[in-house]
């Protein structure tokens, strides 16, 4: 083995432990709830309480009304960028970078002087305005996530020739979006799919701010209230973020003729 | 009244101006193409029928009906791409029963045309499979089935053939130009082979720099060229200076040749000089000297097969000559003197630029 390797051998064993050192202790304290032996009882904790269940469930529902949201707003836009509007492809670009730009703490301020009880459209008055509100701040995060996913989809396919032939066969532009486009992209909608539902799951300053029951703000009041639980839940958000990105993997490898295929 | 009219059609992008003054009059099932090389407008032209980009100034009629600024898909237009552009996600039989599920046809009509439709371009087995498990040469033929599946009032027909290779181009435009045939259906093709526009179109659209250079059948085109351009641009051409002689019989002389012209010299001048063109296969080898016989030297012979080209040499100018391979006879050796003779209508003038 030659010095090279050696060298590469040890920054990949350092990395490798950098990251799961501290993902293994965790693990082993989340397993010592019981004295002198070890158990899963901080995962019963968890999963026997309604909160965990009310806020996981909350933050789930939030997170596919902003997935549909989302990909409503991105196909088209990306699509007709793609389609008819190429020069405006850096401005929009921009756009979509900016919710990576602006502090999450920036952009919630915003929404609450902007939507707050005492503006014209007063979202943050009520519980379902509330939501949405929060929902829509979601639709913002993801933007960059799912807008990536879509305009590299979008590139792999022949978007002019494929809505032209769809034309020449009669079809209007909600068909050939619907019935086309939309089908020979899923993998990069999956990918930003999946990516909006991780930043979903764990957001805590929108939802806090906001004061939505959502598993972000669940975490942390657990995390500050009892020793063990927190562990687990870290444990168990690590998981939920890597079947994500296993689910990326596995439908972003895909072509857009063999994800077709039924 | 003719089934397709282009009258007057200008295309630009900005002060770029891609289609100039397109007047075209085309009749019901009649197998059109439009022929030019790189960037001469042709699939721009094809594009505006097909209402993919609409013209700058202009009309078109199709059916008597104006159709310039309708929208692509009331148009009732089939069309094959060069790219096949067959769905990813449909099976070939879905692609074949897209439109046609779009026009709101049944079920049972929908699978009773696709089966009559897969029938036709001899794929009966493939309904079920997906484009990306075809060949190149099946995408292209779903893809033309597509686009009659739904009996188009017009079939555009993009350079389909140039992404197959030479044996399939070779059969695909037999089978296209037999089905169009077969079904009556007014076709435009657009292509850059000489080849493929002359031996499937009953009319042939020369283009270049956006416009029309030449209209004509495959054998006007071919025997009559207009213009300098047409004439290099369809088959290989020798180019030669004449020096008129008398404009009046056709009498011409060529490198020191007298010889005679069927061509209209269009008031010329004894002692004017002008372009001429003789095509390779209209030189034959003869020992005769006189009228419309030129002598030369032979440089090289290079064989084709069936054919032999023999590369002249004519007072320092090239002149190609097309022999058939006479077998045993074998080709004219390098250094032998050789005389050629041609029919006066062979030699054709070059009136246009």
């Amino acid at each position: 083995m030659n010095g090279t390797k050696i060298g590469a051998w040890i920054a990949a064993t350092l990395g490798t432990l950098y990251f799961l050192a501290p993902l293994i202790a965790t693990f082993e304290f989340s397993l010592r709830m019981r004295r002198g032996e070890y158990s899963f009882d901080a995962y019963r904790e968890v999963f026997a309480s309604g909160d965990f269940q009310a806020s996981f469930l909350y933050s789930v529902v939030q997170a596919v009304a902003t997935i549909v949201v989302t990909t409503l707003i991105v196909v088209p836009t990306a699509y007709f960028v793609q389609l008819r509007l190429p020069k405006l492809r850096g401005l929009v670009e921009f756009i979509t970078l900016l919710p990576l730009v602006i502090p999450v703490i920036v952009l919630v301020f915003g929404y609450i002087k902007l939507y707050g009880s005492s503006s014209i459209l007063p979202l943050t008055a009520t519980e379902t305005g509330s939501d949405a509100l929060l929902m829509f701040g979601y639709v913002c995060l993801g933007l960059p996530y799912m807008y990536r996913s879509v305009e590299t989809a979008l590139r792999s396919i022949d978007v002019r020739t494929l809505t032209e032939a769809a034309e020449s066969q009669g079809a209007g532009i909600v068909t050939i979006l619907f019935r086309v486009i939309l089908p020979n992209i899923r993998s990069g909608i999956l990918s930003g799919a999946f990516l909006t539902f991780a930043i979903v799951i764990g957001e805590f300053t929108f939802a806090s701010l906001l004061d939505r029951p959502a598993f972000g703000p669940y975490l942390q009041l657990i995390g500050a209230s009892r020793a063990y639980e927190p562990s687990a839940l870290a444990i168990m958000a690590f998981a939920l973020t890597w079947a994500c990105m296993g689910l990326i993997m596995l439908f972003g490898g895909r072509t857009p003729s063999a994800a077709g295929k039924r | 009244m003719s089934f397709l009219t282009l009258a007057g059609v200008q295309k630009t992008y900005g002060a770029n101006v891609v289609v100039k003054d397109f007047n075209l009059s085309v009749e019901r099932g009649e197998f059109v193409t439009f022929l030019g090389p790189s960037g001469c407008g042709k699939t721009t032209t094809l594009r505006m029928i097909a209402g993919f980009e609409t013209p700058t100034t202009g009309e078109i009629h199709i059916n008597d009906k104006d159709v310039t600024h309708m929208r692509a898909n009331k148009r009732a237009i089939g069309m094959v791409f060069q790219a096949y552009a067959l769905f990813p996600n449909m099976t070939v039989a879905q692609n074949i029963g897209f439109g046609l599920k779009i026009a709101g046809k049944s079920t049972f009509d929908i699978k009773a045309r696709v089966t009559e439709m897969l029938a036709m371009i001899k794929l009966p087995d493939l309904a079920e499979r997906y484009p990306y498990q075809l060949s190149g040469g099946q995408q292209q033929r779903v893809s033309l089935a597509r686009a009659l599946a739904p009996n188009p009032q017009i079939l555009l027909l993009d350079e389909p053939l140039s992404a197959l290779d030479a044996r399939i181009r070779v059969s695909l435009r037999e089978e296209i130009r037999s089905l169009q045939r077969r079904l009556g259906v007014t076709t435009i093709f657009v292509t850059h082979d000489q080849e493929e526009a002359l031996s499937m179109s009953d009319r042939v659209v020369v283009m270049r720099e956006g416009e029309i250079d030449q209209i004509g059948s495959p054998t006007d085109i071919y025997n009559r060229p207009r213009t300098k351009f047409v004439a290099s641009f369809v088959g290989t051409l020798n180019h030669l200076q004449a020096k008129i002689v008398d404009a009046a019989s056709g009498e011409v002389e060529i490198e020191g040749h007298r010889a005679f012209t069927r061509s209209h010299l269009n008031g010329a001048r004894p002692g004017d000089v002008m372009p001429m063109a003789l095509r390779p296969e209209a030189l034959r080898p003869t020992d005769a000297n006189g009228d419309n016989v030129i002598s030369g030297t032979v440089e090289d012979a290079a064989f084709h097969g069936a054919v032999i080209r023999v590369r002249l040499r004519v007072n320092e100018k090239p002149l190609l000559v097309d022999v058939f391979n006479a077998g045993e006879a074998g080709a004219p050796q390098p250094g032998q003197t050789l005389n050629v003779s041609f029919r006066p209508e062979d030699l054709i003038a070059l009136t246009g630029e």
